[in-house]
């Protein structure tokens, strides 16, 4: 099947006077249609700079210096401002880390759902209105919330409030940036089957954005682990389960103690290792792709 | 709960009847928050124990009334058979402070940029071993600090922004070892720090645990780490203690609905079964029956699986909070 997303070579540099640093460093993978993608890494490894590259809401001083970015065979790095102005919500939405605390506090529920319609669809109040409720049903969310204001709603009802706007349009990818990060566990599964529910129910793909490799491999189809910009793994949930090939992926996996099974001790990543001068993803059958493990150079310092 | 007569010293930390409230609102719409509600607790010398719960169970309120940065209005806490809510001395008070010492969640806060690691610690050093510690004798404690929590000697003449997030907690960590503590309060000492390097400060509390026989209070709201770490395991909801137990006991087998439904959206790869929005909603109201009853009683979790034992459990057992009427 087409990718309804290709990206090639994405390189991001950020720039200043002295030096610039790479927030991507030759970034190539793709999204299926309906794929759920999962992109793992830590805070720094360069997951929400592709997320924004993607959107094309990279802003200063983030430069793409190299590569490509097709949206359904579309070069996307070559829009201009009007083109995606109407792309961005009606093919690709994007739902960032606490973007429940996005909403607009003295503005109903309801005007706010009905603004996408209005704006994108340029239907009438009253018809924008009722899509509105709608929408709300379709997250669960009783329809009569149309008339409360933000402040009036739990977080894991703000958080589904902005899923449903997201998904208004029907887009064709999703990119969800730690949509659950600050909440509570229990909101955290709610919303995220919500997300399953809703995907088996329009069939949207998604780019899933988390460091929390255990809720990653719950939600994921195919999981990309990034660290330092680059790519270093790329495989199907279930292979990368089971053997993780690049030690920086098995550290990571080691990182997050386990709900069941026997208590076995963990490391994790030592303080201080750095992995440097990581090649490109090499083949190693079954769609799983990692970086030579033999040339990447494995740096242990004390400091820096 | 009571706990069993016992002619062994006391314990590191015994908390009794601990209650806590808030009051928020506006002068006419004063309302009075329950934040801790009648909490008993043990945490025995070389051991971990810890509270669980979702944001406003009280977890964190708790941590910090043994911190004494709160004062519960009413209940006792002891350490090592000392009230410190009550003691008066100042002898009292001054032990109480390097005695017991707390881990924050934030180590870019809890250090002071413009000071070198070695003088964060030697100031710690100073401060507990007093004067008359010659030179040479200050610097080999220093490494030795540094290397009880697995850092390079050389991490001391660095600033704290040349370290990365682990470095930092790891020297707040060492900070507070220079005054030789029994007791260790660690308020999520691992949630901002980058996943990778977090089960390496997990490991190191054990250490601290199994080598210097250090209690500690690990507070957190990541169930599996609790699993990981603890001996014990208490889950908190509502400002009260709902069930407790040794970590795999409880948490493998959990009985109140409210830990039930805890562990249930934990993520687990292992899991086969999908999401059940109807199992969910019945576990929530269970949680709601349970939690409203008038009449909640510690109950014991039998070795058998029964519950309903007819002497309350002691404190190393699996507890939970239940009903009266469902005993």
């Amino acid at each position: 099947m087409k990718p309804v997303l290709d990206i090639e070579e994405l390189t991001v540099e950020y720039v200043s006077d002295e030096r610039s640093v790479r927030g991507a460093d030759r970034v190539s993978f793709h999204i299926a249609p309906g794929e759920i993608l999962g992109l793992a890494g830590e805070s720094g490894s360069g997951k929400s700079t592709v997320a924004h590259s993607i959107m094309r809401l990279l802003k200063d001083p983030a430069r793409i210096t190299h590569g490509v970015i097709r949206f359904d065979g579309e070069d996307v790095l070559s829009m201009s401002a009007d083109e995606l102005r109407s792309w961005r919500w009606r093919e690709v939405a994007m739902v960032f880390q606490s973007a429940m605390n996005s909403l607009n506090p003295v503005m109903r529920i309801g005007d706010q759902l009905a603004d996408v319609f209005t704006t994108h669809e340029g239907l009438g109040k009253r018809e924008a209105l009722r899509r509105a409720a709608e929408l709300l049903e379709l997250v669960r969310i009783p329809a009569d919330r149309v008339n409360s204001y933000p402040h009036q709603l739990s977080g894991g009802q703000r958080q589904r409030v902005v899923i449903a706007m997201a998904s208004a349009l029907r887009p064709r990818l999703l990119i969800l940036d730690e949509p659950t990060t600050a909440l509570d566990v229990v909101v955290q599964q709610e919303i995220l089957a919500q997300i399953q529910e809703l995907q088996a129910e329009l069939g949207f793909a998604v780019l899933f954005i988390t460091h929390d490799m255990s809720l990653m491999l719950e939600m994921s189809d195919r999981i990309g682990v990034m660290y330092a910009g680059r790519l270093v793994e790329l495989a199907p949930a279930e292979a990368l389960r089971r053997r993780p090939l690049h030690p920086y992926t098995q550290a990571l996996m080691g990182a997050f103690p386990p709900i069941s099974g026997p208590r076995v001790k963990l490391t994790g990543l030592s303080e201080g290792v750095r992995f440097t001068e990581i090649g490109d993803l090499e083949d190693t059958g079954g769609g799983h792709f990692v970086a030579p493990t033999g040339s990447s150079h494995l740096e242990r310092e004390v400091l820096r | 709960m009571t706990t069993a007569p016992t002619t062994v010293a006391a314990p590191a930390v015994r908390v009794r009847g601990l209650n806590k409230t808030f009051t928020t609102g506006s002068l006419l719409a004063r309302k009075r928050l329950h934040v801790l509600r009648d909490i008993d607790l043990t945490i025995d010398a070389g051991e971990i124990v810890a509270l669980v719960g979702e944001s406003g169970s009280g977890k964190s309120t708790l941590a910090r009334c043994l911190a004494r940065l709160e004062h519960p209005e009413s209940g006792s806490v002891e350490v090592f058979g000392e009230d410190v809510l009550r003691t008066q001395r100042r002898g009292a008070t001054r032990r109480y402070r390097s005695d017991v010492q707390m881990i924050f969640q934030d180590p870019f806060g809890s250090l002071n940029p413009t000071h070198r690691v070695e003088s964060v610690l030697e100031r710690s050093l100073r401060l507990h071993g007093g004067p008359g510690q010659s030179a040479s004798e200050l610097r080999s404690r220093l490494v030795e600090l540094v290397r009880t929590v697995d850092l390079d000697p050389a991490v001391l003449s660095a600033f704290p922004h040349e370290l990365s997030g682990g470095q930092r907690q790891r020297i707040a960590i060492a900070r507070v070892l220079a005054v030789e503590p029994k007791v260790i309060l660690a308020d999520e000492p691992t949630s901002m720090l980058d996943v990778s390097v977090r089960i390496g400060i997990l490991n190191l509390l054990a250490k601290l645990r199994d080598e210097r026989g250090i209690a500690i209070l690990y507070v957190t709201h990541d169930l599996a780490s609790a699993r990981y770490l603890a001996d014990r395991t208490i889950v908190m909801n509502a400002g009260r203690m709902v069930e407790g137990g040794p970590s795999l006991e409880l948490l493998d087998d959990p009985r109140h609905p409210y830990t039930r439904l805890l562990v249930s959206a934990v993520p687990d790869p292992e899991r086969s079964e999908p999401f059940d929005a109807g199992a969910r909603a019945e576990l929530r109201k269970e949680v709601e029956t349970w939690t409203s009853s008038p009449q909640q009683v510690p109950t014991a979790v039998g070795t058998a699986g029964d519950v309903g034992t007819a002497d309350g459990p002691t404190d190393s057992e699996h507890w939970v909070l239940m009903p009266q009427e469902n005993r």
